[in-house]
């Protein structure tokens, strides 16, 4: 497994990762999860 | 004669509301490839093998990749017991195209990183089935139908 390489400060501090991504954890611990109806609205095909 | 089964693991996924806004802006073949890869994934006696890479400085933070382009930010969560099964839950937080632009990105702060540790911690979940339900959790054949469609 490698290691996804991020970070533009390059000192080693806090991960930068996409801010969706802290959305995403923040969604799931306040339980706001994707239905089936949802899921299937986003789709284009 | 009896039937053998070859794995007692069932693997689900669950969908944070913002995966939905990534795959949104996501073409039609692109969205077609993200759920094809998480179809293949819930499909896995080895879920664990599609695991591309972790996120450095944050452990908990998976992802799997898809083509040289897409990247799915999850965690996977295995083995967790029920009554005489074992359950393996994909978190799916976020997916988006490869390449980023500097001053896009925000930081992993501790207080993210114990939200984290929160979600994937299964010793407070009393009953499995009914948390699974309750955070709409998808199956493999869930995104078989969508790619047979």
């Amino acid at each position: 497994m490698t290691k996804f390489e991020y970070g533009q400060d390059g000192k080693g501090e806090q991960p930068s990762i996409p801010e969706g991504v802290l959305k995403g954890i923040e969604d799931i611990v306040e339980g706001r999860t994707l239905s089936d109806e949802e899921f299937d609205d986003v789709l284009d095909f | 004669m009896r039937t053998v089964e070859l794995s007692d693991e069932e693997n689900y996924a669950i969908l944070a509301e913002q995966f939905g806004e990534g795959m949104s802006t996501l073409g039609a073949s692109d969205q077609r490839r993200v759920v094809k890869r998480l179809h293949t994934v819930l499909d896995s006696d080895s879920p664990q093998y599609y695991v591309y890479e972790t996120v450095e400085g944050c452990e908990e933070l998976e992802v799997i990749r898809e083509g040289d382009s897409l990247r799915i930010y999850c965690r996977l969560v295995m083995g967790i017991p029920q009554n005489d099964a074992h359950y393996n839950v994909l978190f799916v937080f976020y997916v988006d195209k490869h390449g980023y632009e500097p001053g896009t990105l925000s930081n992993l702060d501790a207080a993210a990183t114990e939200w984290l540790e929160e979600i994937t911690d299964f010793h407070s979940v009393a009953n499995v089935d009914a948390y699974l339900e309750e955070h709409d959790a998808k199956t493999a054949a869930f995104f078989a139908d969508r790619l047979d469609r």
